[in-house]
């Protein structure tokens, strides 16, 4: 894969914000992408006078019950008499927004950047789970009447298959996440719970229990983004975008060895050959893998180079991705302990790096000093990875 | 590319689908709930950002700061800006009467709302006069539907 490093702008993240992740919250779409937009700006001490472009960011319209659904919360945005688009690539669309937002700014078309996702999950009745029905193949297989769980149900097996990793060591992620997300006063399903609890909550689809996976939430994150010049003029502490990479597979996940997401792989390569990383397992200080399962994150650290195929899971055992372990991965709590709304989970990922590399998570800041870290998003049917290195 | 003309229900290559989310609960917002009291009140909604109205009320204003308004009753007088007129319904049936529909805005405000005029075609023009005409208040829900119609203000 040849990555164009030539851009024009350095770009650098100088604010961010988000609303609370809840099961149902009173807000509207277009009031959670406000309250998400107008925290980023204030903690850049900007207005929207100051800003050129909006991306905005969310998963399909059919979640918040509202088609066109990016347009119409773009004014809570601040998306009105400006450049806007809006960016989907299902799960991974939390991490395409800053990466969309990027190129807005280091091609020189926008100083700054207001970088938007949203998520509302709960109109849709009777669960929100019914809108997956919708993104399979409707003739081979939609009348079977698959489920999402069932694919990642099968993957899980593959890697415990694969791996040699049993249901007790996947568990620990689960448990680590939630107990991080006890520290980030956003988070939904923080708690404090031991593998036991994982394994004796109700059986969804062998191998995965209720608590495997993340709940589903209403929420919005906001980033703003500026160029170089602007940044350092906004902040004494910009965090650069060092790296980013996308790539989508193709539907097809049945031809494609689960027990490894190459199509993370390749984007982290992407991201991290921009960056000018040749190590990341030695490199990052720390990670925001997606983690809307809890043997996700292992996958997806795994992708992410951090830890070599199939042996992420002895090294959670060993506590080396606790949040004062060799290399914290989610130290927000990630999806299972803050929550998922869909696209604004992935921006939230990005924002924690962000913080991270700032030193203002407060109790969530990991212990190591930090220089570089990545945050990661998956999503569609097993095929997209969106990833993006962030150094300070 | 080729045509295919039949995809009727009982043809055997078919492939019907139906959406199982059958239906949406949607949130009133936090400005949703204000507004709603007042319609159920038998008043029309807007939203204060400084001195300016601007309806129907949305939480945050359009500024530069995205500062939050105030959701307050809008007293008038209402003005008919847009003024068309239907002849059929959304099946494509011919409807009886044909049916005056307006964007109604208030004096000094921006923005409005939608709705049905109860006047003849010929009686109605933009820049005219309307004033709501609210349903029997035990029949209000809180609900924009809460305006039964509009009616022309005599001059």
């Amino acid at each position: 894969m040849r990555v164009n490093l030539h851009v024009k702008d350095r770009v650098a993240i100088v604010g961010a914000g988000m609303t609370l992740f809840r099961r149902r919250l009173l807000e509207t779409p277009r009031e959670l992408a406000w309250e998400a937009a107008r925290q980023a700006l204030n903690e850049a001490g900007l207005t929207l006078r100051d800003i050129d472009c909006i991306v905005t960011g969310t998963a399909p319209d059919a979640f918040d019950g509202v088609h066109f659904n990016g347009e119409y919360l773009a004014d809570g945005a601040g998306g009105f008499g400006k450049p806007v688009s809006r960016v989907y690539v299902g799960g991974g669309t939390g991490v395409m927004v800053p990466i969309a937002a990027w190129w807005h700014a280091a091609s020189g078309h926008c100083d700054t950047v207001l970088a938007v996702a949203e998520e509302k999950m709960s109109p849709a009745m009777p669960h929100p789970q019914y809108v997956f029905a919708y993104i399979w193949d409707p003739i081979l297989e939609r009348p079977l009447g698959p489920n999402l769980i069932w694919i990642f149900a099968m993957e899980m097996r593959r890697y415990m298959y694969k791996c040699g990793a049993k249901k007790e060591d996947i568990a620990l992620v689960s448990v680590k996440n939630k107990r991080n997300a006890l520290d980030h006063p956003a988070a939904q399903a923080a708690a404090k719970i031991t593998v036991e609890d994982v394994l004796n909550s109700e059986l969804l689809v062998w191998p995965v229990n209720r608590l495997d996976i993340s709940p589903v939430s209403d929420g919005a994150v906001a980033l703003v983004i500026a160029r170089e010049k602007t940044a350092r003029r906004i902040t004494d502490s910009p965090v650069w975008v060092e790296g980013v990479g996308f790539t989508l597979d193709n539907t097809h996940w049945y031809n494609r060895e689960l027990a490894y997401p190459r199509y993370v792989q390749y984007a982290a390569r992407m991201a991290y050959r921009m960056a000018g990383i040749e190590r990341p397992w030695k490199e990052i200080d720390v990670a925001e893998p997606y983690d809307p399962f809890d043997y996700k994150e292992l996958h997806h650290i795994e992708g992410l180079m951090l830890a070599r195929p199939c042996e992420a899971w002895k090294l959670v055992k060993e506590g080396y991705f606790d949040r004062d372990g060799e290399l914290p991965t989610s130290p927000s709590g990630g999806l299972l302990g803050v929550g998922n709304p869909i696209a604004a989970a992935g921006l939230m990922k990005v924002a924690e790096i962000f913080w991270q590399l700032r030193y203002e998570a407060g109790k969530r800041q990991v212990k190591k000093p930090v220089h570089k870290g990545v945050a990661q998003a998956w999503g569609d049917l097993m095929q997209a990875g969106t990833v993006i290195v962030l150094g300070n | 590319m080729s045509w295919w003309k039949r995809a009727l229900p009982g043809d055997l290559v078919h492939f019907p689908g139906s959406q199982e989310v059958d239906h949406y609960l949607y949130t009133p917002g936090l400005h949703g709930l204000k507004a709603a009291e007042l319609l159920k009140a038998g008043k029309v909604p807007g939203m204060l950002c400084g001195d300016q109205l601007i309806l129907p009320p949305k939480t945050f204003c359009p500024d530069e700061r995205l500062s939050e308004g105030e959701v307050v009753e809008v007293e008038g007088p209402f003005i008919a800006a847009l003024v068309t007129v239907i002849h059929e319904d959304f099946y494509g049936r011919k409807l009886e009467e044909p049916q005056v529909l307006a964007f109604i805005t208030a004096q000094g405000a921006i923005g409005g709302y939608i709705g049905v005029v109860k006047a003849s075609p010929g009686d109605v023009y933009p820049g005219m006069r309307v004033r709501p005409v609210f349903k029997p208040e035990e029949e209000r829900t809180g609900a924009i539907t809460d305006i039964a119609y509009w009616e022309p203000v005599a001059d």
